[in-house]
């Protein structure tokens, strides 16, 4: 597979939260707003693509048998290590995102990239396929996260600008039925791409 | 057997790379993280008392000083809300009537619950004495965060816990 293919795949193709739908914990429930959003997904690409490098490249060492613990301790050594510098330079984010920081260790995408891709393929196209997928993670969360904030709050906060619109928001939005509500709508949209993008396959 | 080795050596060395990877960068972060907690409390502490020259730590409560004249009691309270320990820290003149609140930790719902940190809310503990702290429903006259009874009823509590605590 071409490295191009791989990032599309991440991306968009095989979204893992629009198309896979893995993860959905943290993305139903940190998608309050933006910055939480993408301060969440940002997270999940740093620890995603330093597992799928280490493991790639350790793959022929660690027999089969006890691959699973092995990918574990490494998935949870970039989550700690991730958990430590937020708490350290950005307090203000790891308040925010709570617990939701270290329960990316069970994050099955994470999981999920190791066990199919990063096992069986080159290093070099392991890092390309965390690429893709982290920044497939990172636009579906901002999508969400966005669209809540502006439903739910109707105002926009972002790296310390912010921008209100003159009428309410409706609060449900940013209440975890919000969460189902909105991702259902952005499936919705995708599938209905996919099925216009057939019919003008077959004419 | 021998494969057994072989494995347990794998796992070994694994753990024994990712744990001195951990403490190199915990050995980085743990003196900033210790420090942006105790900038927090400061800067909470002296949100309330601006005018405060020094504290002096007693345990459960801690006293203000201006000059050597002490002017207040700063006072940590906490009550469990709609899905966390709501954490205040409250400031209360020498008559024990209230000076301010701020809320030092929450995990409420955020734009819902979590709105108890914004100061609509917040300032109306300003200058208020203890019999007021109720949300009106119940008697006092705090106008609680809208659709966040729980929260803000956590809120309302922590400050009498903390009152409680006064000497």
């Amino acid at each position: 597979m071409k490295k191009v293919d791989i990032l599309k795949n991440g991306i968009w193709k095989m979204n893992p939260v629009l198309t896979m739908m893995l993860g959905l914990c943290p993305v139903l429930a940190v998608t309050t707003s933006l910055e939480n959003a993408l301060g969440m997904g940002l997270a999940t690409f740093f620890v995603l693509f330093f597992s799928n490098t280490i493991i790639a490249s350790v793959k022929n060492l660690i027999s089969d048998k006890i691959r699973l613990p092995c990918y574990i301790v490494i998935i949870a050594t970039f989550v700690t290590i991730v958990s430590l510098i937020l708490q350290a330079y950005f307090p203000s984010l790891f308040d925010r995102l709570g617990i939701y920081v270290p329960l990316i260790v069970v994050n099955c995408i994470i999981l999920s990239r190791a066990e199919i891709f990063a096992r069986k393929n080159p290093v070099t196209d392991s890092m390309v396929d965390a690429i893709g997928m982290g920044i497939g993670f990172t636009i579906a969360l901002s999508l969400i996260g966005i669209a809540r904030e502006i439903l739910g709050t109707a105002s926009v906060n972002f790296a310390g600008l912010s921008m209100a619109l003159p009428s309410g928001g409706a609060l449900i939005i940013v209440l975890p039925p919000g969460a189902l509500f909105t991702i259902g709508f952005i499936l919705a949209a995708k599938n209905y791409h996919k099925q216009l993008q057939k019919e003008a396959l077959n004419g | 057997m021998n494969e057994i080795l072989k494995n347990g050596l794998t796992l070994v060395i694994i753990l024994v790379v990712s744990l001195s990877l951990l403490s190199f960068v915990n050995s980085l972060t743990e003196p900033v993280i210790k420090q942006n907690a105790i900038e927090k409390e400061r800067k909470a502490e002296l949100s309330i008392f601006p005018e405060a020259t020094s504290f002096e730590d007693n345990g459960e409560y801690i006293e203000v000083y201006t000059n050597s004249q002490i002017v207040g009691y700063l006072v940590q309270g906490s009550e469990y809300g709609y899905s966390s320990e709501v954490t205040v820290l409250v400031g209360f003149n020498v008559d024990k009537t209230i000076k301010a609140a701020v809320v030092l930790d929450q995990q409420e719902t955020p734009g819902l619950g979590a709105r108890v940190i914004e100061n609509s809310f917040i300032n109306q503990f300003k200058s208020i004495s203890i019999e007021k702290v109720s949300l009106k429903k119940y008697g006092g006259q705090i106008d609680g965060v809208t659709g966040a009874t729980k929260s803000s009823r956590a809120f309302t509590d922590a400050i009498k816990d903390a009152y409680q605590k006064l000497p």
